[in-house]
């Protein structure tokens, strides 16, 4: 038994011969609590209390910070530019890098089996989204893209060329789909948003700036043209100088051709049904207004 | 009791001798360092205890061989290291810990310069004899979970409520990781602190010199009237004036540790009991008669210790003990639910059933490998059990 041993192990040995352990019993590890310094205690201490002699300083009437005595100061010499003009209103798109895929699939935490989602990614805690800090989604960045090996369905929010490139060589395929704040909410943590009661949204589609992103075969866009799409594969094959492998005739030709509809937000699931998750149960809409309105 | 400290000069100074009798007696004595031992002439050796710690190999097989060879099985107890720190009432206690390491040399060693004061030594446990160790018992439970390959189970007895004396009905596996994890007093301290504290709201609250009725008018004049300047009658510096810096309303010192931090609590104070010797597994909780006083019966007779704490799995305890327990102070039942580091800690013994120890595994082993979570976990998920 010299290697099966547990991990209390002496520790557990000495405490046989110990005192028992009680409330008594129990310390801080030494140096983790420091006493707190009070101000104007103690022989040195006490007197003026750390305030200096006189003038301003003793008495607290100090100027403002950023306050040189009346020379004009550095922040209001310095003149204006707009560097970060709007920085808290701009979209943000948390990097995903291909190293960091790879390493996800190869722990079982991501399913190549099955199209990757954001919904997918999220469960399998790979990234971390917060739609209500101007969160837009992920993008895929193509770090790592020598040692990817894995033949995924993948939608992201935006990627990199050479990302795309890495992704199609392995016989995967890359679509970059737009989502909303709302609708990105309820495909990062569809659990709570069900247990609302709510019926699922419609995906909007994107704003007058995004569209060209798109609807641009070269990014792959969600709303761009499939044949366009199909051209910019093979260029960018031979951009990388790798040769596009046939996915028609692949075994998952299905899965990987799996594709959302662009005002769809969940895989099977249509906007404007409502998902009963106490009964399991999906409750569609019979109106006809509500018809209209969810398919349009 | 003679302790016997150093061997070869209680043999040079002393010569034995058979009386007609055929008990051993102090024939002569050598003057010196015999001298503080008390010993005279004519004084009769009844017995001797033998520290092996300090004897080399062969002197010990020497030793054993003899008692051996002599018959001498009745009359001879042999001592554990488990036994000894139990009886280190008997011995002389307070310089035991020279004798029984340097630093570090033996498993159980004991730092040497550790003063244990004799009175933390619980005499009662000391009388309480040791199972027996070699008696084939059933395995009651293995563990559910599955057990990292470089740890193995820890065991103890499963003994029974039912009647008075103790009869072991079998040993149970327990987790390494619930019950045998490393020992970190500084994590019991926190989480301590964290139950105290994070109910606690003050209530402590004064008055501040605006608050305090009255105190608007200037008392007198600013000047001439040959007194001290002042603008209200409740500033700090007068008799019934506000407080400056008191207690300022109902404060709260709420704060939550970590709960992997609050889970690695629970499972110390379990591995200290069991480490220590305070745990002890019971099958049920079925007693014959709803008076305490067969409890405290049965816990003096086990020499369990003064204070204990029963945890049972479920919402529904048998009647019989909620009956017995209500009277009593230091004997306490409660589901496994509501174990917590505090009451493990104020009471000497932990006694749990065999549910009790499967939801605790169960509940304590999670966290191990959960991830982190995206909502409450009250929520459903679907990936995590």
């Amino acid at each position: 038994m010299s290697f099966t041993k547990n991990t209390g192990g002496k520790a557990l040995d000495l405490l046989q011969n110990l005192p028992r352990i009680t409330l008594a019993n129990l310390r801080p590890e030494p140096g983790t609590k420091k006493a707190e310094k009070k101000r104007g205690r103690g022989q040195h201490g006490g007197n003026r209390s750390g305030r200096g002699h006189k003038g301003e300083r003793q008495r607290g009437n100090r100027p403002r910070l950023g306050f040189e005595g009346g020379q004009t100061p550095f922040y209001l010499a310095i003149p204006k530019y707009g560097y970060n003009e709007g920085h808290s209103r701009r979209a943000q798109y948390q990097p995903l890098t291909l190293n960091r895929l790879q390493y996800l699939i190869d722990l079982g935490r991501i399913d190549p089996t099955q199209p990757i989602d954001l919904t997918q990614l999220v469960n399998g805690r790979g990234v971390t989204i917060q739609p209500q800090k101007r969160d837009y989604g992920v993008q895929l960045v193509g770090e790592g893209a020598g040692i990817f090996a894995a033949k995924v369905n993948i939608e992201v929010q935006m990627a990199s060329e050479e990302a795309i490139a890495a992704i199609e060589r392995n016989g995967g395929i890359v679509t970059t789909g737009f989502y909303d704040p709302r609708s990105l909410a309820v495909l990062c943590k569809p659990v709570p948003y069900f247990l609302s009661g709510q019926p699922i949204p419609k995906r909007m589609l994107p704003g007058e700036d995004m569209v060209p992103y798109y609807t641009d075969a070269a990014n792959r866009g969600y709303l761009a043209d499939p044949e366009k799409i199909q051209k910019a594969r093979i260029a960018l094959a031979q951009k990388y100088g790798y040769i596009l492998p046939d996915i028609s005739k692949d075994e998952l030709f299905h899965m990987l051709f799996m594709r959302k509809d662009p005002r769809q937000i969940f895989f099977g699931l249509s906007p404007g049904w409502v998902v009963n998750m106490a009964e399991k149960k999906i409750l569609k809409p019979t109106d006809d207004k509500l018809l209209q309105y969810y398919n349009s | 009791m003679l302790g016997v400290r150093s061997g070869r000069r209680l043999s040079e100074g002393l010569l034995l001798e058979e009386s007609e009798k055929g008990r051993l007696v102090v024939s002569s004595v050598v003057d010196g360092s015999l001298a503080n031992q008390g010993l005279k002439e004519g004084d009769e050796i009844v017995g001797a205890t033998i520290n092996f710690d300090q004897l080399s190999k062969d002197d010990v097989l020497k030793i054993l061989k003899l008692m051996d060879d002599n018959g001498f099985d009745e009359k001879v107890q042999v001592l554990t290291k488990n036994n000894l720190s139990k009886s280190m009432g008997t011995l002389d206690s307070i310089k035991a810990p020279e004798e029984l390491a340097s630093s570090f040399s033996g498993e159980n060693a004991l730092p040497s310069n550790l003063r244990i004061p004799s009175n933390l030594v619980d005499r009662a446990r000391a009388k309480r004899p040791p199972p027996p160790s070699d008696s084939s018992l059933p395995v009651l439970r293995r563990c559910d979970a599955a057990i990292p390959v470089h740890l193995s189970p820890v065991q103890t007895w499963v003994e029974t409520l039912e009647r008075r004396d103790s009869k072991l009905l079998g040993l149970v596996d327990l987790h390494p990781d619930v019950f045998a994890v490393p020992t970190r007093i500084d994590i019991l301290h926190e989480v301590e602190l964290w139950q105290r504290n994070f109910k606690r709201i003050s209530r402590a609250h004064t008055k501040v010199r605006s608050e305090v009725s009255g105190g608007g008018r200037k008392p007198w004049r600013q000047k001439g009237s040959g007194k001290a300047r002042h603008g209200s009658i409740r500033s700090p510096i007068w008799r019934g004036g506000g407080v400056s810096h008191g207690p300022r309303g109902p404060t709260s010192f709420y704060y939550m540790l970590p709960m992997k931090v609050r889970v690695q609590g629970l499972k110390i104070a379990l591995s200290s009991k069991l480490a220590q010797d305070y745990l002890h597994v019971v099958d049920t909780l079925n007693i014959p008669t709803p008076d305490p006083q067969y409890l405290m019966d049965l816990i003096r007779y086990r020499h369990w210790g003064e204070s204990v704490l029963i945890v049972d799995a479920g919402e529904e305890l048998p009647e019989n003990i909620l009956q017995a327990t209500e009277s009593l102070k230091t004997v306490n039942v409660i589901p496994a639910i509501g174990l917590n580091v505090h009451s493990m800690l104020k009471h000497e013994v932990l006694v749990l059933t065999l549910e009790a120890v499967k939801f605790l595994e169960n509940k304590l082993l999670w966290h191990n490998e959960r991830f982190t979570p995206l909502y409450p976990f009250k929520l459903p998920y679907t990936d995590l059990p």
